[in-house]
């Protein structure tokens, strides 16, 4: 091959072999389920911010993907980048975490409950309504970030 | 002097055709390269292939496993048997409960299940690392068992499907009825405290039983002993009956991608299903084939899949 031979290389070739290469290896991240909007708000349980909780998303209808939780810090959750929801309509529930001194990894907990022959201890009980027999819905919008308010009550009936 | 002449006028078009130029042997040498850096990657993701197979036939082992138990004791185990003396979940798991079924007889007998997995009596058996309770695919960023925290128990990839809903352990210090659980496998302490093939009344062919945890949570950190606020990555250890350790729930986010120091992060995602796997997490179902299913599978096909009696119709092709 001489050297006159090589310098020919034809641009369009070159570019048709890196599309090929990159069709071959795989380039490119999309996200396959849709446009992810940013979500964020408030949420209060009789008028208090939920010290540590979970929203949960489960999407309704002709909304795909898998559910989506959301952690609630202080009565405060943020939704976004990978986090952050689908556009469509979804199921909202709540869950409250248990209280800081006994997490749901320790495994020591209620031996020493027992031992101390304590019967209760004081965690936030949200009531079916809010999280097994939810029917708040709620509707993510392509219009930008959305903002949410929840209050909720731990009374039997709202 | 003709020849010489010959000669010289010769030697310079030998020296051309004989060698190659720098510039020649540098392209060779490039397109080397691009076809090297294209097989790369199918190298890898074959091998990806073969581990995830793997994984798929310790999915397999253990479903048999456990439907040599249902054949022993006519009932499908529970995620946590023996050892209850403060609460079920002082005892050990569903995967101690099938050892002997799985060709580990010798460690059955080693066990006693009148004492927890923590117990020292079981440390010998709890410690050992068992290729089949573990998916090839599966990567551990911290060294398990390191910490006071892990007591010394190997870790473990798979947890049995409670169901939908998950367990609240301190369900009696809440002043609430035991909870109901809607998987296949349950705990002795939920409503129901035992199930049977025949409650698996959605088929046992549409119904979750085994699936896939993870070493993946980063910002999942200790609260105590000595690696308190390290990173622990999982709570899955195969002899641990407790809830995010060998039992998993859909109710949370399915496959959760956790990306570390980024501050997000739910400590619910410890009880999700999850996998290293690319795209999604395999399930053992009740029949005892093993499905992959998509990370991005609709919420309420992958609940009704997760209940033993929903009488939901799973659309789905698998």
């Amino acid at each position: 091959m001489r050297r006159s031979d090589l310098l020919k290389l034809n641009p369009s070739c070159a570019i048709a072999f890196v599309v090929a290469a990159c069709t071959v290896v795989g380039c490119g991240d999309s996200d396959s389920l849709g446009e992810r909007v940013e979500v964020q708000g408030v949420v209060t349980v009789d008028g208090a911010p939920l010290p540590r909780g979970s929203l949960i998303l489960v999407p309704l209808g002709q909304t795909p993907g898998p559910k989506l939780t959301v952690p609630i810090i202080e009565g405060r959750f943020r939704a976004e980048g990978i986090y952050a929801p689908v556009v469509g309509e979804y199921r909202v529930e709540f869950t409250a975490a248990p209280p800081e001194d006994y997490p749901m990894d320790d495994e020591d907990a209620i031996e020493e409950l027992r031992a101390a022959n304590k019967r209760r201890i004081a965690a936030i009980r949200l009531p079916s309504r809010y999280n097994t027999h939810s029917e708040l819905t709620k509707t993510v919008t392509p219009d930008g970030p959305t903002s949410w308010t929840f209050d909720l009550t731990t009374k039997a009936r709202p | 002097m003709r020849t010489f002449a010959q000669g010289a006028l010769i030697k310079p078009s030998f020296r051309v055709s004989r060698g190659f130029t720098l510039v020649e042997l540098l392209v060779v040498i490039a397109i080397i390269g691009i076809l090297v850096g294209l097989l790369l990657p199918a190298v890898q993701a074959a091998r990806e292939a073969a581990r995830k197979l793997q994984c798929q036939n310790h999915l397999k082992q253990i479903g048999l496993a456990i439907h040599n138990y249902e054949s022993t004791y006519r009932a499908l185990p529970t995620i946590d048997a023996g050892g209850g003396i403060y609460s079920s979940l002082s005892g050990n798991s569903l995967f101690v409960s099938i050892l002997g079924m799985i060709e580990q007889s010798s460690a059955f007998n080693l066990y006693d299940f009148s004492r927890g997995n923590r117990d020292p009596v079981n440390q010998q058996v709890v410690a050992q690392r068992l290729p089949f309770y573990l998916c090839p695919s599966g990567t551990f960023p911290r060294q398990v068992p390191s910490c006071d925290a892990d007591n010394g128990r190997a870790p473990g990839s798979y947890a049995g499907c409670i169901g939908s809903r998950d367990f609240n352990q301190y369900w009696s210090f809440y002043g609430l009825p035991r909870p109901e659980l809607n998987g296949a496998l349950v705990y002795t302490d939920s409503q129901p405290g035992r199930t049977w093939l025949r409650d698996i009344l959605d088929g046992t062919s549409n119904t979750l039983m085994v699936g896939e945890t993870a070493y993946n949570l980063p910002d999942y950190t200790f609260r105590s002993g000595n690696c308190a606020g390290q990173p622990r990555y999982s709570f899955t250890y195969w002899s641990n009956p407790f809830p995010g350790s060998t039992g998993c729930t859909t109710q949370y986010a399915f496959n959760p991608k956790d990306r570390p120091d980024d501050g997000i992060f739910d400590p619910n995602w410890v009880r999700s299903f999850r996998s290293d796997h690319v795209g999604g997490v395999q399930f053992n179902f009740v029949d005892g084939s093993v499905h992959f299913l998509s990370e991005n599978i609709d919420a309420e096909v992958l609940d009704a899949m997760a209940t033993r009696a929903g009488g939901e119709v799973v659309t789905t092709q698998l």
